[in-house]
């Protein structure tokens, strides 16, 4: 099963495993994961699934490039209206 | 003039119908995902060991002063990435009365009712949307505005969950609860 990656906006094959807290936890090729609760069917798990898909598709990812794109461009207006003021 | 806003946050052992904290905390001034439920405990003084997951944190906004209206809510982490083996869990959107996420004791244990994935960072625009009402986060009557001299948004709930994180301090983050007010 296939299950929706928030960071990437995707289906992805994950690695299902068991915790030492017998939670049932799915992870990404990229490391990132999900925790579902202990002791859950396989139905439940599909229901788990696919409502975190509707929940988390259409979030608008700022990725740490963006960041600091972004603080970039700030620190440039700043320095801009600093030297307005002068 | 304008609304005031305060950050508050249920803690403790559900009570009462619809259920909510046994302690309710004004004035909050941080969100520090630890092993205790205990608001005023250090997180320093109760870690996280890894594999494990955080309590539950119960926070919600209150509105109060002077408004028309409060309304147009979203919720989300909207600066500075997690690093490795960290997952944020938080509440579902809030679109209808039904959908308020309801109060329960605070636990460990990994919460599947928060089923919005909040360990990147993202726009506030896509972030999920947050109700309003005028008695109290667990009450129902929530509504996309509020005109209640006293308002509340629904619970905006997070879980921190680990699975290989390094040890150490989390990076410190921004969550964001984005309103109109009139």
């Amino acid at each position: 099963m296939q299950v929706f990656n928030a960071k990437t906006q995707q289906l992805e094959d994950v690695t299902w495993s068991v915790d030492k807290n017998g939670e049932v936890v799915c992870t990404f090729a990229d490391g990132h994961f999900y925790k579902f609760p202990a002791g859950s069917s396989k139905a439940e798990i599909e229901e788990y699934v696919a409502k975190h898909e509707q929940q988390n598709a259409g979030q608008v990812v700022i990725t740490p490039e963006m960041e600091a794109a972004q603080a970039e461009a700030d620190a440039a207006a700043k320095a801009l209206i600093d030297e307005l003021n002068a | 003039m304008a609304a005031t806003f305060d950050w508050n946050r249920d803690t403790g052992t559900q009570t009462g119908s619809p259920a909510k904290g046994t302690t309710r905390s004004t004035g909050v001034t941080d969100t520090n995902w630890k092993n205790t439920d205990t608001y005023g405990t250090a997180y320093s003084a109760a870690p996280i060991t890894d594999g494990n997951n955080s309590y539950e944190i119960w926070n919600f906004g209150k509105f109060t002063g002077t408004f028309n209206t409060i309304l147009a809510g979203l919720f989300a982490h909207t600066s500075t990435a997690f690093g490795t083996g960290l997952t944020l869990k938080g509440t579902p959107a809030c679109t209808g009365d039904g959908d308020r996420l309801l109060y329960t004791t605070p636990s460990t244990s990994a919460n599947s009712n928060l089923t919005t994935d909040m360990t990147s960072a993202i726009s506030i625009g896509s972030g999920v949307a947050v109700f309003f009402g005028g008695t109290g986060p667990e009450a129902t009557g929530k509504a996309s505005s509020s005109t209640s001299s006293t308002t509340y948004t629904n619970y905006l709930t997070t879980q921190l969950q680990t699975s290989g994180a390094a040890a150490g301090d989390t990076a410190t983050v921004t969550l964001t609860l984005q309103y109109n007010e009139n």
